[in-house]
């Protein structure tokens, strides 16, 4: 009944499905807009990371990888971000910040200027294969806990690398 | 221009717009100096004259005529190469809370350009922030592979000549790749840093391989006291 109602509309049964497969498919597709890599190193110490292969994945923000240590000592930070979608992208944002942060595992804060270490932000197009890449020198002077974060913002999704950084 | 608020960014300084501070570049400045005083002097002599300008003779007229018709050609010749030499713009800045000191675009070659720098005093171990904005200014097409090249190092003496060499020693420095877009390629940082060492230093920022046979920067002078 219900059926015949909605066909009555112009709502087939066939449109739905292909409606359906339209979303599921442009989630996956959003799925792997971007594959982030982010690097922490200070001496002898190493920490990596990348985004998720499923932005989706529920994944508990306690368990960001963590470097520690000493306070006013030279860090580098070294990150790439490249596209892996086939439609072109314009204007992508590109956004990575160190800021400081209450407690280990804290979703990311506000950025406020005077918590915010280190912060850059690009735009440009990208096409399949296409990249970009930094690396930066920090050198944090105060103790506490930081989040270390780089996102790409595509078409509606953001894709995103963290971990933390522990200044002793 | 340079706020990404438009992408919804919560780009905590970079999204300060800069208003007004986008550079605004006089052509006159672009002139080889003698030709800025001829100008100079054409425009006062017609000032001068205005009150009288119905009573000018034909010699006159035909002067005034020949040297419009020099200064428009000199113009249209040096018009292309005062835009080829603008790939890119900059706004540098170095803030210790009491002032801010900025830098805008210069070429390289020579190293260290040609226009002077501005000089910001600042005390050992006070916290200071470094920002930078660097857009493509490049009309026709998207320049790919991009280097921007960013750092802080000392230097022997303020208004320095020669470019100091980027050593272990650098309070900070940084480097990216991306491609330009027309208009909307743009790239900022915003850090926080300090200085230990009272001397002189040098906060730069350029292109490097930006597919021409030059390249921009914007630099600033630091003494740490």
């Amino acid at each position: 009944m219900l059926l015949r109602r909605q066909s009555k509309r112009g709502f087939h049964l066939p449109a739905r499905i292909a409606f359906l497969f339209a979303i599921v498919s442009g989630s996956l597709l959003r799925a792997e807009e971007f594959r982030l890599s982010l690097e922490l190193s200070q001496a002898d110490r190493h920490q990596a990371t990348t985004n998720p292969a499923d932005p989706h994945e529920i994944k508990p923000v306690a368990k960001r990888p963590t470097i520690t240590v000493e306070a006013d000592s030279k860090l580098t930070a070294v990150w790439k971000v490249t596209y892996v979608a086939k439609p072109p992208m314009n204007d992508a944002l590109v956004h990575f910040y160190v800021v400081r942060i209450q407690r280990p595992g804290q979703a990311p804060p506000p950025l406020a200027p005077q918590q915010v270490l280190l912060e850059s932000a690009q735009t440009m197009d990208f096409i399949a294969g296409t990249s970009t890449d930094a690396k930066m020198e920090i050198r944090p002077k105060d103790s506490g806990v930081y989040l270390v974060r780089l996102e790409a913002e595509g078409a509606g999704e953001t894709s995103a690398a963290e971990m933390e950084l522990v200044v002793k | 221009m340079n706020n990404w608020s438009n992408t919804g960014c919560d780009c905590a300084g970079l999204a300060a717009p800069l208003a007004g501070r986008v550079q605004v570049r006089s052509l006159l400045k672009k002139f080889p100096k003698g030709m800025r005083k001829s100008i100079a002097s054409f425009h006062h002599q017609f000032a001068r004259r205005a009150p009288q300008a119905g009573r000018l003779n034909e010699s006159e007229r035909q002067h005034g005529l020949v040297a419009l018709l020099v200064l428009a050609i000199t113009s249209l010749l040096l018009l292309p190469s005062s835009v080829q030499a603008e790939h890119f713009r900059y706004d540098l800045t170095i803030d210790n809370g009491r002032e801010k000191a900025h830098g805008f675009a210069d070429d390289d070659p020579p190293a260290m350009g040609r226009k002077p720098r501005e000089v910001i005093h600042v005390k050992k171990g006070e916290p200071l922030v470094f920002q930078f904005f660097m857009n493509s200014n490049f009309p026709h097409d998207t320049i790919k592979k991009v280097g921007v090249l960013y750092y802080i190092v000392p230097a022997e003496k303020v208004g320095q000549t020669t470019l100091p060499p980027r050593g272990d020693d650098a309070v900070l420095q940084g480097h990216f790749t991306m491609d330009f877009k027309p208009d909307t390629g743009r790239v900022g940082v915003r850090q926080q840093f300090h200085i230990d060492k009272p001397g002189v230093y040098l906060a730069r920022v350029e292109s490097e391989n930006s597919a021409s046979d030059h390249e921009h920067f914007a630099a600033i002078d630091i003494v740490v006291e």
